[in-house]
């Protein structure tokens, strides 16, 4: 098959764009381009043209309507992006002498960051040597924050600008992550599978037009525009395997195809320091975790094509994953589970299709597809553990955790999204974008969430979700290209059906139907070497199904819930001494959100229930600093603090008005080294050594009034508290992670050395849940071609 | 040079910002004296205040010196506790349930150190992950509680000094072989060197709160602490279900007559009228109920439970709500049980006449019952219409009520201790 495949694709080829302009920076168009003498199209309005090249050097021919004529050679590299700009002078006298000639290569992860949002761009295309998951990488990002409810698998909540959780939406190429299931998740997806990640803060692009409060976060999947095959296997402490497979082919006839998949595997049975219980009380001890092995598999299949009349690239994909988890304790380790599990297996269809449309000045971008999971949540036993192992007690009630799940759950989902962009003039753009979400669900719990009145299994009853999300802008360029600006107005819409217990049992199916608009502005200007950028947007969050119709068990529903809003605010700037092998780099983002109608839990007996409660005010800071003094060494760090404030409207709870909004880190940042050293042993040879440190200082679990807040840096003395993380009497947590790479000559192998937390502290993310100690990891990556 | 401008500048803007940004204003700090100019404060009590925000967490106050009839906490040192539902006090010790992060199950120490402040004194952990350590203590060395890990049918015993469990007292031969069978798990009692015990025998139906027991009545086992014996197992019909929470426990002595009292709720889901809410009583020197007497909630109120319960000189402190209430029904919870329709109420044991007392009614029922002190019986109540949280004092003899304290915007009460010196 795989010689099968390597006939059918042959030759590999990548997009090449050619900018041609005036010497004032005005765009030609019309300018034919020949490639090797072959006539290749011509420049479209905004003085574009994209070519299909493979690596290798060419010979560019310019030509005008005039008939003059100007060359240049470029070379191609299918391995980074490739922009070139040719500055063509204008002088009327002589239009066809090419005065000067500028070759820029500015990578997709500039272009982005240079775009009027709070946005950073973390490149993986030089990290496929690491190990580990994405999350590890995602948390060294500025501004951003990272909590996990342990090791590989747990749950991953992302924090940007002092919002986190559902505020904060992520997607897979511009689709909700939830539609890939568990298999595709930060917890769970090692580095290999992705060719960037793209973090927006507090301000959300068009194209990923969605009810994000606090921004997003897109995850790119990994493409090549040759052919390649790439394998990579790490071997980690707590019995942790990781593989991944990359593969992608293409032929002379643009007919494509390819592999990413990935596979984890972890006992995750680090020790842990927990409680056991004696005859008299309890001791605490150090103990391996003993129910908490994870596996996961992720495959996507992909086939297309490129360059066609009816189509600048048509890809369908099958997607097929799986995952499997014990649950080994509560969010406060103070319960410890034996038996429980879930599990899940996902299927998705999608269907990409992208193509320019009048000269190149319309572009549309639609994709779509459809999931289908079946999970599975089991907590029968009636026996008990403690953190041993052992079984303590039988012929207990079913369930560790709760009162007992028998769960067994169907849900499909239909996403799709449409990106369109049309060029009204050089310096004009309009921008739209939809997204529409519609989720289905359906399945059993014997155990679990039976109606109060009708002794209904509420899961048995379907429940939907749909929500349709907009926005449409205008982008214009100004004053030389050097000032950019976008306003957008979003509309967010969303409906959904599903059981109630209200009205006394006479209705048991009900509906909520809601909308809201929103919109956003941004600046930017650039000039050499300063990047300034002012945005704003005024965001959305819907509640979700959960949210309006609880489970009918512990959570009961509320009809009434609006959606979150925020005033989002982000001020970047960035400046930059030097060049490329001897740069000192400085950024900085100062945001403030006012958050309103937060979402909130409201605790009660029996039920609980999701309420508008909570108001916020957020106002924070980030600095970067990177410094790169030769080609081989790079260092920097980053801090973050978000003052995230409590806005108490009632007189009865006042005392906690201008609180610091508990559980979340308000100051957190990064320092990293990294060495580059080439011809070690061989000629082309490269070994790599890193760094990362990682500080979080204490936060606090539970509101404490400000004026009893203690000194950032002091000792709490006003009161007693051991809710507070670390619990230990540190300031703060402090990790170190180092490794070494080796790449050997001829770039097809690299083998890589880790160690994370190096320092074997304790480490806390989410309430007690302890983090790993010490661990090591080894990495293999092999390149086939 | 240029260079170095630009950098200096950057820098400093920088900085700037972030002075700007990490700086906040601590000008309100201060240390709050609630003006202790009240001739009629007790001097020789601390009252220990429980304060909690919208989800329960707050802390634990003791007020001394700066008490005040109306008492702003802001300021004052307290133990942070996520959730802040009163406990008891037996001399300077307090207990509550749940320890500090309310996330282990078990029953939790507190106390006052040399400066008056409550701190944290230990935690004996119950094995079970549910929120039903039911406990009692009755002496600094002489303690009760309820492990359904350790065995349904097994009453443990624990040291309250030290927080260590002793021992267990085992109930196995009450057992009839049902899924769920328990004694003390809502009801433990002590009087005359006896334990007063729930016997609870039958299933929970999946999304139940309660235990349905397989004969439709209430049952208290009697054993005897110095003959170390089961002495009789008593029970009534025409109700289900003694007691509800743990943190506020449905059964009281009357200090005066003897008598103890008991409430059931019945089955709170299907409210059944002819298993309604019920205080029931075992008189003085009896191990059997009291058949002749019951307080039915249907005579005040229906549907609707009694959920506090407290006996002094054969009347009743209880709450009866001013309209129906239900637990699940009727919309969204937390908006018709929590509303401020729970008023306060003398029943006379004899008559079964009810007298609301007048205080504000409390909308937050899961805190601690009344309590006696001092010649006087004291009240918590959050009220939102009357813009009210904190505790009255009735006097029984005279009739007389007196706001003892309000608090001021220091959120809601949810538990109240004396101490005295």
């Amino acid at each position: 098959m795989f010689l099968f495949l390597m006939g059918l694709f042959s030759a590999n080829a990548c997009p090449v764009y050619i900018h041609i302009e005036d010497n004032l920076g005005n765009p030609l168009s019309r300018i034919t381009v020949l490639v090797d003498s072959k006539p290749m199209g011509s420049t479209n309005n905004s003085g574009v043209l994209e070519l299909s090249l493979s690596t290798g050097t060419y010979q560019i021919e310019m030509v005008k309507k005039n008939g003059s004529k100007s060359k240049q050679t470029i070379s191609v590299n299918c391995e980074q992006d490739n922009h070139f700009k040719f500055t063509l002078k204008t002088d009327d006298a002589d239009l066809a002498n090419l005065n000067e000639v500028v070759v820029q290569n500015k990578s997709i992860k500039k272009q982005i960051e240079e775009s009027p949002f709070s946005v950073q761009v973390v490149d993986f295309k030089k990290q496929y040597d690491k190990a580990g998951d994405v999350g590890d990488y995602l948390n060294r990002a500025s501004g951003v924050k990272l909590r996990t409810d342990g090791n590989i698998g747990s749950q991953v909540q992302i924090n940007l600008g002092g919002l986190q959780g559902k505020a904060v939406r992520i997607f897979k190429d511009g689709i909700p992550i939830e539609l890939f299931g568990h298999g595709f998740s930060l917890g769970t997806i090692p580095v290999n599978m992705l060719d960037r990640v793209e973090i927006y803060k507090g301000v959300m692009p068009v194209y990923l037009a969605s009810d994000a409060l606090g921004g997003g976060v897109n995850l790119v999947t990994r493409t090549s525009n040759k052919n390649f095959a790439e394998v990579s296997y790490e071997v980690a402490s707590f019995n942790t395997h990781r593989a991944t497979a990359n593969l992608y082919l293409q032929n002379k006839n643009n007919f494509y195809g390819g592999f990413n998949g990935s596979f984890n595997y972890s006992d995750n049975n680090y020790k842990v320091n927990v409680p056991i219980q004696n005859a008299t009380n309890e001791e605490f001890r150090n103990v391996k975790r003993f129910h908490d092995m994870t596996r996961s598999n992720y495959g996507e299949a992909f086939v297309g094509l490129k360059e066609k009349s009816w189509a600048d690239d048509f890809r369908l994909t099958l997607i097929y994953s799986d995952f499997y988890k014990q649950i080994q304790n509560d969010a406060g380790m103070r319960y410890v589970y034996g038996q429980a599990f879930s599990k899940e297996q996902n299927y998705t269809g999608m269907v990409n299709y992208r193509k320019k449309f009048f000269d190149d000045k319309l572009k549309v971008a639609f994709l779509t597809n459809y999931s289908h999971f079946n999970t599975k949540f089991i907590d029968t036993t009636t026996v008990r553990y403690n953190w041993l192992g052992d079984i303590i007690a039988e012929n207990q009630q079913p369930g560790e955790i709760r009162s007992g799940n028998n769960q067994r759950m169907k849900y499909n989902f239909v996403s799709s999204r449409l990106n369109m962009e049309y060029e009204l003039s050089d310096r004009n753009f309009l921008e739209f974008s939809e997204l529409y979400y519609s989720q289905r669900r359906k399945g059993s719990d014997p155990l679990g969430a039976i109606s109060i009145i009708d002794g209904v299994d509420v899961l048995t009853v379907p429940a939907t979700y749909r929500k349709d999300n907009m926005a449409f802008a205008w982008r214009s360029l100004w004053m030389d290209k050097k000032l950019e600006s976008i306003v957008a107005a979003k509309y967010y819409h969303y409906n959904t059906e599903g059981y109630t217990t209200d009205n006394y049992g006479f209705a048991w199916k009900a509906s909520k139907d809601d909308s809201q608009f929103g919109y956003l502005g941004g600046l930017k200007w650039v000039k050499d070497s300063y990047l300034v950028k002012l945005s704003y947007e005024y965001a959305t969050r819907l509640p979700d199904e959960f949210e309006i119709f609880g489970d009918a068990r512990l959570v009961k529903e509320n009809l009434d819930l609006d959606p979150e809003k925020s005033h989002n605010l982000n001020l970047n700037g960035q400046y930059t001494i030097g060049k490329e092998n001897n740069s000192l780099t400085f950024s900085g983002n100062l945001f403030y959100r006012k958050v309103k109608d937060i979402i909130f839990l409201q605790l009660d007996i029996p039920f609980n229930r999701y309420i508008n409660y909570e108001n916020s005010n957020i106002k924070g800071f980030e600095f970067e600093t990177t410094y790169v003094p030769s080609k081989w060494i790079n260092t920097g760090f980053n801090i973050t603090y978000q003052d995230i404030r409590r806005e108490e409207k009632e007189a009865q709870f006042k005392y906690l008005d201008d609180s610091r909004v508990p559980n979340i880190p308000f100051l957190f940042g990064n320092f990293w080294l990294n060495t580059y050293f080439g011809n070690i042993f061989k000629q082309g040879d490269n070994l790599n050594f890193t760094w990362n440190a990682n500080y979080t200082h204490r936060f606090f679990l539970v509101a404490i009034p400000k004026n009893q807040e203690p000194p950032l840096f002091g000792d709490v003395k006003d009161f007693q508290t051991s809710l507070v993380i670390p619990q230990d009497g540190r300031l703060g947590q402090f990790s170190n992670d180092v490794g070494v790479y080796y790449h050997f000559a001829g770039n097809k192998t690299t083998v890589s050395a880790e160690c994370r937390n190096i320092g074997d502290v304790r480490l806390y993310d989410n309430f007690n849940v302890q983090r790993p100690g010490r661990s090591f990891h080894l990495k293999l990556v092999y390149n086939f071609f | 040079m240029k260079r170095s401008n630009s950098l200096r500048s950057v820098l400093a803007g920088m900085a700037a910002c972030m002075l700007l940004f990490s700086c906040s204003s601590n000008d309100d700090n201060n240390n709050t004296d609630n003006g202790n100019n009240d001739d009629t404060l007790p001097k020789n009590e601390t009252w220990i205040i429980y304060n909690g925000s919208a989800n329960w967490s707050g802390g634990i106050y003791a007020l001394k010196d700066n008490k005040s009839r109306e008492i702003n906490l802001s300021g004052l040192p307290f133990l942070q506790v996520t959730s802040s539902l009163g406990g008891s006090a037996l001399d300077k010790m307090l207990f509550k349930v749940n320890d500090v992060s309310n996330t282990k199950q078990g029953i939790n120490k507190m106390g006052l150190d040399a400066t008056g402040k409550v701190v944290d004194q230990g935690f004996l952990a119950s094995q079970s992950n549910a929120y039903e350590t039911n406990y009692l203590v009755a002496g600094p060395t002489e303690g009760y509680y309820w492990d359904k890990v350790r065995g349904g049918l097994k009453l443990q015993k624990f040291n309250p000094t030290t927080m260590e469990r002793t021992g267990e007292i085992d109930f196995s031969s009450l057992s009839e072989g049902q899924p769920l069978e328990s004694i003390g798990q809502l009801i433990i009692a002590k009087r005359d060197n006896k334990l007063y015990l729930d016997l609870l025998l039958g299933s929970k139906a999946a999304g139940n709160w309660q235990v349905t027991p397989v004969v439709k009545e209430v049952a208290i086992a009697v054993y005897d602490l110095t003959t170390n014996k089961i002495e009789n197992v008593t029970k009534m019909g025409g109700t289900t279900n003694l007691g509800v929470f743990i943190d506020h426990v449905l059964w009281s002595l009357d200090a005066v007559t003897g008598d103890l009292y008991f409430a059931s709720v019945g089955d709170m889901k299907t409210q059944p009228s002819d298993y309604s809410s019920k205080i029931l009583r075992i008189k003085k020197g009896e191990v059997n109920f009291d058949t002749t007497f019951a307080l039915d909630m249907k005579s005040y109120q229906f549907p609707a439970e009694f959920n506090r319960l407290f006996a002094y000189n054969n009347k009743i402190y209880t709450t009866i709500p001013s309209r129906a209430v239900s637990y699940y029904n009727g919309g969204q919870h937390g908006v018709r049980y929590r509303d401020d329709v729970w008023y306060w109420n003398e029943i006379d044991a004899v008559t079964k006449k009810a007298t609301r007392l007048n205080m504000p009614p409390d909308n937050f029922y899961t805190t601690q019952n009344p309590f006696f002190h001092n010649g006087e019986i004291y009240f918590l109540s959050n009220s939102t219409g009357d813009g009210f949280s904190g505790v009255n004092q009735y006097n029984p003899a005279t009739g007389v009520v007196k706001e003892t304290f309000r608090l001021k915007e220091s959120g809601r009460i949810q538990g109240f201790n004396i101490i005295k010196d």
